[in-house]
């Protein structure tokens, strides 16, 4: 069922925002959305980036993470 | 009662409505017979040097009992000599001074043909002329109508020629056989027309007979591409007149036509832009008393709405009528079964289960009588079922609240754009 597959796929994209990731790359090709997340964190001595991939299948879970994507353009003048 | 008054480009007429140049048209008994009845305005039969016609010329598709659906013609302009039409154009708009009496023309694409006609047809006081680029058949092989009509540079000049020498409002009409209808508009706009008509005739062949293996109409066994009109054209009709209205370098009005059957059609090309419409096969299937039932239809309409004038309808969908890249994806709706209405066909199942997307579920209540539900989580909102359904409001197609505000294809293309800017930036 396609409103099942849109909330695992939901699920997994909201799942990096909850832990801070932003969205940091959309790229599409025949095999669907591919999104690149990343979460930088700092200590004292380095930064520290972390990299995420996730691909996303279904077409609400498309249009799900683009909406986020321009809600946090709108939110981080300078997103990376 | 409201003003249903018009002014195309200074042609002006007591109502919206014209006759097409065609058939119904065709001689001063028909037109002065029209105007009795209440046509607003009426284009002649298109002008020219005289023709010779086929027998037979029409054909029709039936669609399941709907007669004429669809109408073709391999029928070509006036087969009378202009001095004879120019008499009865004369006497006609005599009797009829407040009606608009438009001239269709149509000539090879020479300077001084245009030129020769042109002062012939306003001598005898007609309010406008109608450029005839459009015809498909027969004297497009001539090199005339849409074989002109499909070369932007040809529909120019020749605009251009006629307004060398025309005193009253030109309209130019064009051809649907074209890709791009604007195009075409442009280029009449570009050579001076006044205002743009839509649409002639589609190029069409209507069937091919399953006894004797002839095309539908046949002339002695043997057929040739005709010209497609009728209630079956209208979308295609709509559609041109609706980007033509909202091409930024279109500016002159539209006279809209194609598949025009009563006073909705007519409501529908004006809020789309048409300043006024014409109709051919409607008048061919009932006659010119349709005229009647257009008129009263379109005054209860303008009174319901509270409009005092026809003339403010035109034009408000058009900035409703959008690329698909700006419609909105986040908006969304879902079909809604009402099981008191429902009488159990089954189609709209079927439909979904076979061509949409399977989310209209077969239940059984607790009594055990069956129902159809749909899951509208999964219903992607196509109005498949909608569609099918036999019974009038058994299903609703209902607005889903988005929890996102909305977003276009070209925003969110724009949105991943950005991304790839900054992307690059840090690099
Ligand atoms: C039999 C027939 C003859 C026509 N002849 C002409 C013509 O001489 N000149 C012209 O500009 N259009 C001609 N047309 C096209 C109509 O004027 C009109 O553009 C077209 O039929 C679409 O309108 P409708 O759907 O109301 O019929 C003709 C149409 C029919 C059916
Ligand atoms: S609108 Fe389309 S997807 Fe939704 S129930 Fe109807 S047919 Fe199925
Ligand atoms: S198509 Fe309409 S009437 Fe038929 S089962 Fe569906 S809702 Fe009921």
């Amino acid at each position: 069922m396609s409103y099942q597959e849109f909330l695992v796929e939901r699920e997994q994209i909201d799942y990096f925002i909850r832990r801070g990731y932003l969205i940091k790359r959309i790229y599409e090709n025949l095999s669907g959305t591919f999104v690149e997340f990343e979460l930088k964190r700092s200590n004292s001595s380095r930064e520290q980036k972390l990299q995420k991939t996730l691909h996303i299948y279904n077409a609400d879970a498309r249009k799900y993470v683009s909406s986020l994507l321009i809600q946090q353009l709108k939110q981080t003048a300078a997103p990376f | 009662m409201a003003d249903l008054s018009i002014n195309l480009a200074g042609i002006k007429s007591p109502n919206p409505f014209w006759l097409a140049s065609a058939p119904p048209t065709n001689s001063g008994y028909q037109v002065q017979r029209a105007f009795e009845a209440g046509w607003g305005g009426a284009v002649w039969k298109t002008l020219g040097e005289p023709i010779l016609n086929v027998s037979s010329r029409f054909a029709a598709i039936s669609f399941n009992g709907q007669r004429v659906a669809g109408f073709n013609n391999i029928e070509l302009i006036t087969d009378r000599p202009l001095e004879v039409n120019l008499k009865e154009i004369y006497e006609t708009k005599k009797r009829f001074p407040d009606r608009a009496l438009v001239a269709s023309l149509m000539v090879e694409p020479k300077r001084e043909k245009w030129h020769e006609i042109v002062k012939k047809v306003e001598a005898v006081g007609v309010d406008g002329l109608e450029l005839n680029f459009g015809c498909p058949h027969g004297m497009a092989e001539r090199g005339m109508g849409s074989a002109s009509g499909q070369v932007p540079a040809l529909v120019e000049q020749q605009t251009y020629w006629v307004k060398e020498v025309a005193q009253t409002p030109v309209i130019v009409k064009l051809t649907p056989n074209i890709t791009d209808i604007t195009a075409t508009a442009e280029a009449a706009v570009k050579g001076g027309a006044d205002a743009i008509s839509m649409i002639n005739t589609i190029n069409s062949l209507m069937g091919v007979d399953l006894d004797t293996w002839n095309p539908i109409p046949h002339v002695a066994g043997k057929g040739a591409h005709g010209g497609y009109c009728g209630p079956a054209v209208k979308p295609i009709a709509l559609n041109m007149v609706a980007e033509c209205a909202r091409h930024p370098r279109i500016h002159v009005p539209i006279s809209g036509m194609g598949g025009v059957s009563s006073w909705k059609e007519a409501v529908e090309f004006m809020l789309m832009g048409a300043t006024g419409v014409q109709v051919c096969t409607a008048v061919m299937h009932h006659g010119f008393r349709i005229i009647e039932d257009m008129l009263d239809g379109l005054n209860h309409y303008l009174d319901e709405k509270g409009i005092a004038s026809v003339i403010d309808l035109v034009g408000k969908s058009v900035h409703k009528y959008s690329d698909w890249g700006d419609l909105d994806l986040n908006y969304k709706v879902a079909a809604r079964i009402d099981t008191d209405k429902c009488i159990n066909c089954n189609k709209c199942y079927i439909a979904c289960e076979d061509a949409s997307h399977q989310c209209i579920d077969r239940l059984k209540d607790a009594g055990g009588k069956e129902y159809l539900k749909v899951r509208e989580a999964d219903c992607v909102g196509c109005n498949l079922c909608s569609i099918v359904c036999p019974v009038d409001g058994a299903i609703e197609m209902v607005e889903v609240p988005s929890e996102h505000p909305p977003m276009t294809w070209n925003e969110r293309q724009a949105a991943i754009g950005v991304l790839a800017s900054c992307n690059i930036d840090t690099k």
